[in-house]
């Protein structure tokens, strides 16, 4: 039994958690200014050292503690926020007194005042973390701390870094807690700000337009984002995240039943905020320069947590508020991201700069997250996660050593490098970590969630609808390139013959340097091999949006394929042997892929599905390419012609109960009915008898069958019955 | 509402002006007081003390849509409101001049006297009801401001200035007083006269539905006329120089007092006008993108950083247009009206507060105001620079401040109103000016200082620093805040849609 209470927790956690930095940073504001350094002061070699009195600057000591005490504070509270979350939470349901729905299930901590009036209504500041936000935030902490440990020995301006540090640091914190549409984009654009300066005072040569560069393309997408969050208050009346995507709401079914066009056009103001800051493929431009100009400690915030703020939002905002519209724009996204993954792969391999080579590569990798996403299915979003925060540690570690490297050589070239395994064995040992994290190998944090992705990437039908299953294979091949890239850029940085006189005498890792790498390389370690530690406290979230936990109805009957719901229970190789099977079990695997996914209908042995009424349809459609309906087409399979049974008008806007009555009329099918909700459950794409079902709620979809008379829910701007399922062939 | 009732009724204006006079008399008697600026500087800011005061005393006491002189003087909370907005932005001008005239050999009285009299006249625009009287109202906000745009008698520069805005200027009333003859004309039929009452034009238009094309003619040369005094583009062309020849605290002023006065008269005028909205709407939408994108996209160019923010001016009043252009929708009607003078504010501090930090850096009877002057801000002088970097980041519409609120309001009103193609725009626009405003960052910012300028380090004058600390607080405290100012915003709620 899940918990519904939540004891024990410290009163406006995350408000603390945000504040603290600012705090902080308005602190080290007002300390002396440290004095700057010259060039040659305070190497690497002498850090380790002791230093006489007179040799110490207490203003520099000062503004660096201060700085880490704020930092290592709010690491502190993340920790305890860690602590109390409870990852089978289920916040009850103010209005029903039932479990909550949407996106409110799993949401903890949450804080709720007034904050700005418009008309009637207000802007909340409203904020909460549930499992998918709990990592962000936790992870946003360390590597900020980590941060403010390794720029202890910024040469320059020191206190304008750290100010600018911490307040990055509550900007993000706040990003990823808000739960409020106009709060979320404060923090969205606000952590720009710092990061600009960060940029543009610290950075490289080409620092300025860098800086520029950056700002603009972010300011750009966001603004259009701020467009799409006003039209969502217009349509519904409300900003509260947790009441939008809560169909029981007012508001939440007001939005679900706006005009499509509308919701397509707020849709497209969030996505392209959001696929600009991830990035994904053509808006990827900014990254490369601005992960290459800035100085490494923001490298690591850019990489490691900037770029997650988009996925996150694709996955908090963009999925549950329009789950229409994120599906029909799947196959883009899907496409997108895979161009990404094969782009990103390929320009890395040829970046003579190392920083330029993990810019690239995180384009691959973020592109891994993106298909996650949108393949809709629960094993895919589960991997996306787990590669969400699998590149949060594995592209700040890279960073760091980098920035390591760079402090000892001043130089990102690799060529500038070669053979420093025998200079400095310490510092190449974790580089091969992190280097093996990043090209995901096993036991190694990126070999989870690019597996799992691929997996989903794999069972998911709107990514087969794409391109089949070569669209799987294309991605997959970021196993391969980035092996390629990564292993030749560990081999020219760290083995064969020392070629430059200097890098002989390079001193090796210094205390300051293990204490940044060695919590990195420990949680490499740990989402490598013990993943089920941070599943497990995403699972309810991601649950969140499945059917059949009672979850949210429509929302997630649109936004997950039913059919993979149960996939992570069952075993691999039963999800990958039924992907080949069919009734007639002649078909090649090309010809089922051309067909599919009618034909990956649920195999019963006696199944009532050959009696149904319509079930002789045409061959493949004429629309066989309308990518909104993939979603739908196990329920469409056996779907009757229009003119017997016409689907509900509205499709999406209508209430659960409208779409799941059909599903009660005698059809012989085994139906899960414990749960009211999991009635639209479209069902599991194919599901072999022998896959194994446990007591678990979500497996029970394996033994949903699908009710073939049930109207599928359909593209509201293809509301004709006749066009909107698929009418494909029918096996029997 | 008799004589004495209706002179009662717009007492804070007859304080304003009453001060100006006796700022000038005292002026003249004691010429020799070497102390004398702050005389009359200190008279002028007790002068809007009391307006201040009385202006609060009348939204307390007052019924929310009072009209004095016959209809002729609307003494609503939106006019009480735009009369503390604008009061606010002559506190901030006194507070600016106190030293800077006097660093420019300026110290003049008249300076004093001069800003009270053009607020006194912006805040009766703002409460004009009757076109004459917005005529005359108008005409005493720009008579005073033709002046002080010369006030640097010994500058060619100066003096261009205040010739280009008094021909220009005249040139503008002409098309405004003939808009409003032909708007009498027009609104009469072969029984009864024509009328210039805002109220009454509503009313009329209600019940007829369609408008004279007499009428219209008329409204579109109101539109000329105010569009000029907004700086609206295409009738702009005066702004960029007056606002590099007058003197910076002059330019501050104006460029806050012009603008609030003038979108005042353009919300309630065509407020009035909304029954025949179909006939003018586009145009005031035309004129929007117009002005967004020509003052955004012109003031990328500039290097002189008046010049840049006379251009970010203008196309602040085209983000302004929206909320004018989103009144006409019913249901987003005082939400456009609660933006618009939300906005007004924000960007009289972010404006007023940038020309400050300007007058900050000048000394010596030399302005700072070339991009290359900022060159290393952030070096040479850091306070200034990150005052400025906020009040950029205001104008560019980040948040946390007043500039993104009233973005959002103005987002809100418009798509409200089912104009959401406008509220692109607007997005669009904002988009472009973050280059200018990040150009001036940049500057201070990322750029080595100019080595000549190293050494020099400014002064504290008081009354600006007072002035910085106002417009500052205000814009950051009500960026997170923005609740603080809602009532303001219910004020202007109370110009009804007719």
């Amino acid at each position: 039994m899940p918990d519904t209470q939540v004891t024990n927790q410290i009163p406006n956690l995350i408000s603390l958690m945000i504040l603290l930095p600012i705090v902080g940073a308005i602190i080290v504001m007002c300390l002396p200014r440290p004095r700057d350094l010259a060039p040659g002061e305070a190497t690497l070699s002498r850090e380790d050292s002791a230093m006489s009195d007179d040799e110490i600057d207490y203003s520099r000591q000062l503004v660096n503690g201060v700085s880490l005490f704020f930092a290592g504070l709010t690491l502190l509270l993340a920790l305890l926020l860690f602590g109390g979350f409870k990852g089978d939470f289920l916040q009850t349901d103010a209005l029903t007194g039932g479990i909550g729905r949407g996106l409110a299930r799993n949401m903890q901590f949450v804080e709720d005042y007034r904050w700005i009036a418009v008309g009637s209504n207000w802007v909340h500041y409203k904020v909460g973390v549930d499992g998918i936000s709990l990592m962000l935030v936790l992870l946003t902490a360390l590597l900020s701390t980590l941060s403010i440990v390794y720029a202890t020995r910024t040469r320059v301006r020191l206190k304008e870094f750290m100010v600018f540090l911490l307040l990055l640091e509550a900007g993000l914190i706040g990003v990823f807690c808000s739960l409020d549409l106009v709060l979320f984009y404060v923090f969205f654009e606000t952590v720009l700000i710092p990061m600009y300066f960060l940029i543009g005072v610290f950075g490289g040569p080409k620092r300025s337009p860098s800086a520029l560069k950056f700002f603009i393309y972010t300011f750009a997408g966001s603004v259009f984002m701020l467009v799409s969050i006003v039209s969502v208050y217009q349509v519904s009346g409300s900003f509260d995240l947790l009441a939008l995507t809560n169909h029981s709401t007012v508001a939440g079914a007001t939005l679900m039943s706006a005009a499509p066009r509308a919701l397509g056009l707020m849709f497209a103001g969030f996505a392209l905020a959001f696929a600009i800051k991830t990035p994904i493929f053509p808006f990827h431009t900014w990254l490369p320069d601005s992960y290459s100009e800035s100085p490494t400690a923001a490298t690591v915030m850019l990489g490691g947590m900037m770029s997650k703020m988009g996925t996150y939002g694709l996955l908090r905002f963009c999925l549950p508020l329009f789950p229409q519209q994120a599906r029909d724009a799947a196959p883009l996204f899907i496409v997108l991201a895979v161009v990404g993954i094969v782009y990103g792969s390929l320009v890395a391999i040829i970046q003579p700069d190392a920083k330029r080579l993990i810019a690239y590569s995180s384009i691959a990798h973020l592109g891994i997250v993106v298909l996650g996403i949108f393949s809709f299915t629960r094993i895919g979003m589960m991997g996306a996660l787990v590669q969400n925060i699998s590149h949060a540690v594995s592209t700040p570690m890279l960073f760091f050593l980098v920035g390591m490297l760079q402090d000892r050589r001043g130089s990102t070239l690799i060529g500038d490098y070669g053979g420093l395994k025998r200079v400095t064995p310490m510092l190449a040992t974790m580089l091969l970590i992190a280097t093996l994290a990043s090209l995901a190998v096993p036991f190694f944090s990126g070999f989870v969630g690019e597996f799992t992705v691929l997996l989903g990437a794999w069972t998911s039908r709107t990514v087969s609808l794409v391109g089949g299953y070569w669209v799987t294979a294309f991605a997959a091949s970021t196993m391969i390139l980035s092996a390629v890239y990564m292993l030749w850029w560990y081999q020219r940085l760290m083995l064969g013959p020392i070629t430059q006189e200097y890098n002989r005498s390079i001193p090796d890792l210094t205390r300051r340097e293990w204490a940044v790498l060695l919590p990195l390389a420990g949680l490499v370690f740990w989402i490598g091999i013990g993943s089920a530690f941070w599943t497990q406290r995403m699972d309810t979230a991601v649950n969140a949006m499945l059917p059949a936990e009672g979850g949210n109805n429509e929302l997630t009957t649109q936004l997950l394929e039913g059919g993979t719901a149960g996939a992570p229970d069952q075993p691999v190789g039963a999800m990958l042997t039924k992907l080949y099977r069919s009734q007639d079990g002649e078909l090649s695997p090309r010809e089922l892929h051309r067909r599919q996914p009618q034909i990956i209908v649920p195999i019963r042995p006696g199944g009532p599905v050959g009696g149904q009424p319509g079930a002789a349809s045409g061959g493949p459609g004429p629309n066989a390419s309308a990518p909104p309906d993939t979603g739908q087409l196990s329920t469409g399979a056996g779907k009757p012609p229009a003119d017997q049974k016409p689907p509900v008008a509205g499709g999406p806007a209508s209430k659960p109960m409208q779409q799941g009555a059909p599903i009660d009329k005698p059809t012989g099918s085994v139906q899960s009915n414990e749960q009211p909700n999991a009635i639209v459950d479209p069902g599991p794409p194919a599901v072999t008898p022998s896959a194994k079902s446990d007591a678990k709620p979500e497996t029970k979809s394996d033994k949903v069958i699908l009710d073939p008379t049930e109207p599928a829910p359909v593209d509201p701007a293809n509301p004709g019955g006749a066009t909107a399922p698929k009418q494909g062939k029918s096996p029997r | 509402m008799n004589n004495t009732d209706s002179l009662l009724a717009i007492l804070p204006v007859l304080v304003v002006m009453a001060t100006g006079m006796l700022v000038l008399v005292c002026d003249a008697c004691i010429p020799a007081w070497r102390r004398a600026r702050v005389l009359t500087g200190t008279l002028s800011l007790f002068g809007i003390g009391i307006a201040v005061v009385f202006s609060v005393i009348e939204i307390n006491t007052y019924h929310p849509q009072t009209s004095a002189f016959n209809g002729a003087v609307a003494i609503d909370h939106f006019s009480q409101a735009c009369n503390l907005i604008l009061l606010t932005t002559a506190t901030i001008a006194v507070l600016l001049a106190l030293t800077y005239l006097e660093s420019r050999k300026l110290n003049l009285g008249e300076y004093y006297a001069l800003v009270l009299f053009s607020t006194g006249g912006a805040m009766l625009m703002a409460a004009a009801q009757d076109l004459i009287v917005l005529f005359i109202a108008l005409e005493i906000l720009s008579v005073a401001l033709y002046v002080l745009s010369g006030f640097a008698r010994t500058e060619a520069k100066s003096e261009e200035a205040a010739l280009k805005y008094f021909l220009l200027g005249a040139f503008a009333a002409g098309f405004l007083l003939y808009g409003i003859a032909l708007i009498y004309g027009g609104s009469g039929t072969e029984t009864t006269g024509g009328t210039t009452n805002l109220l009454e034009l509503a009313a009329l238009l209600k019940s007829i539905g369609h408008p004279t094309v007499m009428l219209m003619t008329g409204v579109a040369l109101l539109l000329v006329g105010l569009g000029f005094k907004a700086a609206l583009v295409p009738f702009h062309m005066w702004t960029p120089d007056v606002y590099e020849g007058a003197p910076t605290s002059v330019t501050a002023y104006m460029a806050a007092a012009a603008k609030i006065g003038a979108f005042a008269a353009l919300l309630r005028v065509f407020n009035a006008l909304t029954p025949v909205a179909d006939y003018w709407l586009i145009a005031i939408q035309i004129l929007a993108v117009l002005t967004m994108f020509g003052g955004n996209i012109l003031a990328v160019t500039q290097d002189n950083v008046k010049r840049m923010l006379a251009y970010s001016s203008i196309a602040h009043a085209g983000y302004l247009l929206v909320a004018v252009s989103a009144m006409t929708s019913a249901e987003a009607h005082d939400q456009a009206f609660g933006a618009a003078i939300f906005q007004l504010l924000a960007y009289t501090l972010m404006t007023m507060g940038a020309f400050a930090v300007l007058i900050w850096l000048s000394r010596g009877g030399k302005d700072y105001q070339t991009l290359d002057d900022l060159k290393g801000l952030i070096k040479r002088d850091p306070p200034a620079a990150y005052l400025m970097l906020i009040f950029m980041l205001s104008l560019g519409g980040m948040p946390p401040t007043m500039g993104f609120i009233g973005k959002w309001y103005l987002f809100n009103a418009a798509v409200a109103a089912h104009q959401t193609w406008l509220a692109l725009a607007l997005a669009g626009a904002s988009i472009i000016s973050i280059a200018y405003y990040l150009k001036i960052v940049w500057t201070m910012c990322f750029q080595e200082p100019d080595r000549r300028l190293v050494a020099d380090r400014p002064s504290m004058p008081a009354g600006v620093i007072i002035a910085l600390l106002i417009t500052v607080s205000v814009t950051i405290l009500c960026g997170v805040v923005p609740n603080l100012i809602h009532p303001l915003m219910e004020a202007a709620h109370t110009v009804l849609r007719p």
